[in-house]
């Protein structure tokens, strides 16, 4: 399990997470779900021990960051992280010989689903391509969870289903993923949980089905009472 | 081990299109420098010696303008030129290893941090790197010096020629005494030192990236104050109290100032990349 307790992350003086709380289980879609800049990326980057927290804590299995935390954790973020001159193969073989965890066999299935070339540079991918090499790298270690910020973001609409096949597919079976998005329609109906930020504190929490089922509401309706108000 | 050995590979890689273009521009201009010394000096005595067409004249000329020797070769900026070259690019490039990191065209600092490895042997990788490619600077002119000397040789007649051995030519030429120490416990210090001065200023790179605006101040303080620990048994025994201390013991007390300064900035440099340091 993650579970991020009483986490506040301050830029100077600007305090982007506020005692932020909650956990996200093995097993469960979890969803960050937020306007620009209430702090989802920071989340999932101190999650990641890519930022250190100014105070709380974060654990993963109950352990805080240490370098086994990379065996346990997959971070993909919305950003290239390869190098511009990179070819495909190149970048699968640099992950393959750095993480012990590394899936040759996933990655190769992921690769033909995704229909790249591996003679592409990283530098020359169009971002929905660029999505899919992160995507390809981080759903390729065997981690028990995989953090995604904003899979998404913009790409377009056939690259879009492509990535939100994923989910519905057994590569995100049995780990626990923590996803932030702005496209909550692509893959509402996968999402187990949902947790709903506000300049950096957590507004609401809820498990979907519990909304579906006591409430009637979708997650989209619920946002819309929750930053309506 | 084995993550740190690949890290270093690594990092090789990444510089040595640029590295190898060093290697064979100093090459190229060094040999250039032989053969312009050595033109130079030809045409000058074959244009003397002709006008005065005598059997002895290129005698004479020796005599009169002096002979030719290898080390006449070192002191053009084709000979060193390159070498300021090579330096001045392992300057910018112990500041680029980290900064291209963060500020490149895709930021390689998350794949780098996300590595399933103690973060400090992502600095003590860089450091090794360019302490290796330093050292392989020095091994490339230690292989070239010779290869040069011969090709001095067969181009310059014998007549003209002051010979000389290549060790001579590098002890009697005060760059190359530095670049190449004659004693090895010279070596070790130069070498040692400038490798320190590499991990003190990795360690403020990272007081940087870690308080960024902070950083900067706490960087150059931390820079001052290894800088003042460097001097201090230079101050304290050659001014405060001169002759105490025999040379080779302030020696020693400068190399044992010099490890204590690598040996901390290793373990705060190591710190801050594994708790402080932010993408």
């Amino acid at each position: 399990m993650i579970e991020v307790m009483e986490v506040t992350k301050k830029y100077g003086r600007k305090k982007v997470l506020d005692s932020l709380s909650f956990t996200a289980e093995k097993g469960e879609i979890t969803c960050l779900i937020g306007v620009n800049g209430t702090g989802k990326t920071t989340t999932l980057k101190a999650i990641a021990g890519l930022v250190p927290v100014s105070k709380g804590k974060i654990l993963i299995d109950g352990e805080p960051y240490n370098k086994h935390i990379y065996e346990k954790l997959a971070f993909i973020p919305d950003a290239p992280i390869m190098l511009p001159r990179m070819k495909i193969k190149d970048v699968i073989l640099f992950m393959r010989d750095f993480y012990p965890d590394w899936n040759a066999l996933r990655a190769k299935d992921l690769f033909h689903f995704f229909k790249l070339n591996e003679n592409d540079r990283i530098g020359d991918l169009s971002k929905g391509n660029m999505a899919k090499v992160n995507l390809l790298l981080g759903l390729s270690l065997d981690v028990d969870y995989v953090l995604m910020d904003e899979p998404f973001s913009g790409i377009d609409i056939f690259s879009r289903e492509q990535i939100a096949d994923v989910f519905a597919s057994g590569l995100v079976e049995n780990r626990g993923v923590l996803i932030t998005t702005h496209e909550i329609n692509d893959i509402e109906h996968l999402l187990d949980k949902a947790v709903l930020l506000g300049d950096g504190k957590v507004l609401r929490k809820f498990y979907t089905e519990d909304i579906r089922s006591s409430e009637g509401k979708s997650v989209v309706d619920i946002m819309r009472e929750v930053y309506r108000q | 081990m084995k993550s740190f050995v690949k890290l270093v590979n690594f990092e090789i890689n990444r510089f040595a299109k640029i590295y190898w273009s060093l290697v064979a521009i100093t090459i190229l201009s060094q040999f250039t420098s032989v053969f312009l010394t050595v033109h130079c000096y030809i045409s000058q005595a074959n244009g003397i010696v002709y006008h005065q067409s005598l059997p002895t004249a290129q005698l004479a000329y020796v005599k009169h303008y002096g002979s030719i020797s290898f080390i006449d070769c070192f002191g053009t900026v084709w000979f060193m030129g390159p070498i300021a070259l090579c330096a001045a690019a392992m300057v910018f490039y112990i500041f680029l290893i980290w900064y291209r990191d963060w500020y490149g065209k895709h930021t390689f600092i998350y794949r780098l941090f996300m590595l399933p490895v103690e973060r400090w042997n992502l600095y003590l990788a860089k450091a090794a790197s360019i302490l290796l490619m330093v050292l392989g600077f020095i091994a490339v002119q230690i292989i070239l010096l010779p290869v040069e000397h011969f090709f001095f040789n067969a181009i310059t007649p014998r007549i003209y020629r002051m010979d000389m051995t290549v060790a001579d030519a590098v002890l009697s030429f005060p760059y190359f005494n530095l670049l190449l120490p004659g004693a090895a416990i010279d070596f070790l210090f130069h070498y040692g030192l400038g490798f320190t001065v590499v991990l003190v200023i990795f360690t403020a790179i990272l007081l940087e990236r870690s308080f960024r605006m902070k950083g900067i101040l706490l960087g150059l303080l931390y820079g001052f104050l290894s800088f003042v620990l460097f001097w201090t048994p230079d101050f304290l025994f050659e001014v405060l109290l001169p002759g105490v201390l025999h040379q080779q013991e302030l020696l020693w007390i400068e190399v044992a100032t010099t490890a204590i300064i690598a040996g901390y900035s290793i373990l705060l440099g190591g710190y801050l990349i594994k708790y402080k340091a932010t993408v």
